[in-house]
């Protein structure tokens, strides 16, 4: 049977708009290895043409039958930004591709030296691969199930990462304006994936950025400003568009960054994320919080998806629905990138927790 | 009778960053007559200093890789006057990103940490193969293995090498760490430790030597 694109639609609507839908939306992303284990094909099948693409995403996401729809190659600013960089500065060979799995650039392979940092051109998400093809597919599988595509930014520590590896960290203490001229590059080229995409898929009405410095176990939070969310802000100011913030790190700053974004004029429409695991933590961040939206919460890859069972894993989704469904505004989703090593039956088993305990009004969770 | 104040006076060069200081703190302590292992005991204990601050918050990933760098080049020129080695002095690691996860910068911090404190390091790179891990730990007669993963699939080539591993008579003691990697992960696949930041995995090490 095919999945019901209008029925997740409404759903989603419902819950984004604060009001009751008929039952709690759940969404799962794959990751490259998720996708190729359940399509059958390698990466670079998957990115051969943008139809093959838009086609293999949207069977895998009605084998599913969550409620969002994604791309098998993650759409976001991430490996295949790196790819693009690649290309753009004559150094493909730096991109390692793997068949079933993400391929990724070697860490530090652009950046590795000042002046490669200065001459680092930014690519043209118009032309360079694999970006019209994915923007294609995107386009291709909005217009036939109604579903909106999403704009996914990496701003920008990632990124940082990724051109620059470990000695970034040095620069934060040593040279933050080279780290900062750094940081302005990635972000003029988030600008031109932006204005790529809306040309593409058009015009989007909300921003998902991944943000990996704000993370007390990697930078400070002044310093993830300095480097990451001023960007952020930066961003979703000079294109009005409100924010979704994705942090799948272990100790985000969520209370620091939602206030300080806010302060600096941002629309923080919500936030994804599986950390802390303490569900009560979620609690005190919907009462703290009661207009953000929350597509989580304190369901980890790497905990009852990996290791449990399918029990397991319908019982820690029945937890999340008892303490957060009730409040709306919510979304099952398990965090991060669905990978390698989760069995599909617990993938499974978050849709029938969802269809047992999900439905609104409640009466089974509890 | 050597003045003490030289040696604390290098942890506190140690906790402000200053290489060049650390430097000639060294010189001005070896002038003073302070052998090469007080003063690397001094340092190590300033690297505590940090290690305790980085696990209460107050330092951060760049404090921490910073410090590394300075050790780093503090044992450059304490190590051609050590009579004798300190308890990691020469002890063998080798370390990796496995097969399918070409991630380095988690593994690069705790290279940097571990040879900060001593350690011979042997650093096989991004996306090695476990018979290549395996193959590199016989070879250097390593004392303990450390893997990091990013991605899950690199979490099932850590299990791979293990295997391996098992069935060689003498098999050091491995560590696993990254995102990917969990304790319970370490406890399905076999491996002797899991340490949820750089920190620690060193910490971890330096209990195992």
């Amino acid at each position: 049977m095919k999945h019901d694109w209008k029925a997740s639609i409404e759903r989603l609507n419902a819950s984004y708009a604060g009001e009751t839908p008929d039952r709690v939306p759940c969404m799962l992303f794959l990751d490259e290895s998720a996708g190729s284990r359940i399509s059958g094909l390698t990466v670079r099948e998957m990115l051969s043409s943008s139809k093959r693409l838009a086609a293999a995403s949207l069977d895998v996401y009605e084998y599913l039958g969550m409620d969002n729809l994604w791309l098998l190659t993650g759409p976001y600013l991430g490996p295949f930004e790196g790819l693009a960089y690649a290309k753009a500065n004559g150094k493909a060979d730096a991109f390692v591709w793997q068949d079933h799995s993400t391929p990724l650039l070697r860490e530090g392979a652009l950046c590795e030296t000042e002046k490669e940092i200065e001459n680092l051109q930014i690519p043209d998400h118009t032309k360079v691969e694999p970006w019209p093809t994915i923007l294609e597919a995107l386009a291709i599988n909005q217009e036939k199930t109604g579903m909106p595509a999403a704009l996914n930014l990496s701003l920008t520590w990632s990124n940082v990462q990724m051109l620059r590896g470990s000695k970034a960290y040095i620069d934060v203490k040593r040279n933050p304006d080279l780290l900062l001229s750094l940081c302005e590059k990635i972000y003029a080229s988030q600008w031109d994936y932006y204005k790529a995409y809306s040309k593409a898929v058009g015009t989007p009405g909300i921003v998902l950025n991944a943000q990996y410095g704000f993370n007390a176990h990697m930078l400070s939070f002044e310093d993830a400003w300095k480097f990451e969310g001023q960007f952020m802000a930066r961003f979703c100011k000079a294109t009005g568009l409100p924010l979704y913030i994705h942090n799948c790190g272990f100790k985000p700053y969520w209370f620091e960054t939602v206030d300080k974004l806010r302060q600096e004029g941002v629309t923080v429409f919500g936030v994804n994320g599986s950390f802390p695991q303490d569900l009560d933590f979620w609690v005190g961040f919907r009462k703290r919080y009661p207009d953000i939206h929350i597509m989580g919460a304190a369901i980890s890859v790497n905990a009852e998806m990996e290791h449990g069972t399918p029990e397991d894993v319908m019982e820690r989704v029945r937890q999340n629905i008892v303490k957060m469904a009730p409040y709306g505004r919510f979304i099952i989703c398990p965090l991060c990138c669905m990978p390698w090593r989760i069995p599909l039956s617990n993938m499974r088993a978050v849709l029938e927790a969802v269809e047992e305990y999900g439905k609104y009004p409640m009466t089974n969770a509890t | 009778m050597p003045d003490g104040e030289v040696l604390k006076g290098l942890r506190k060069l140690l906790l402000d960053f200053d290489e060049e200081g650390v430097e000639k703190g060294i010189q001005d302590a070896f002038k003073e007559g302070f052998s090469a292992q007080q003063i690397l005991n001094e340092l190590s204990r300033g690297m505590e200093m940090v290690g305790e601050k980085f696990e209460k918050g107050d330092f951060y990933l760049p404090e921490l890789v910073l410090s590394a760098e300075i050790m780093k080049s503090a044992l450059n020129i304490l190590r051609p006057r050590m009579v004798s080695g300190g308890a990691t002095i020469g002890k063998k690691i080798v370390l990796a990103s496995p097969k399918g996860d070409v991630h380095d910068i988690g593994k690069n911090i705790v290279g940097g940490l571990l040879e900060g404190n001593g350690f011979d390091v042997h650093d096989l790179g991004i996306d090695v193969a476990p018979e290549e891990i395996v193959k590199k730990a016989e070879e250097v007669n390593a004392d303990v293995i450390g893997l990091s993963a990013l991605i899950s699939g690199g979490v099932s080539s850590m299990a791979e090498t293990i295997i391996l591993l098992n069935e060689k008579k003498v098999r050091p003691k491995v560590i696993i760490g990254g995102a990917a990697a969990t304790p319970e992960a370490a406890k399905t696949i076999g491996a002797d430790a899991y340490a949820k930041d750089a920190w620690q995995g060193v910490e971890i090490i330096k209990g195992w030597i």
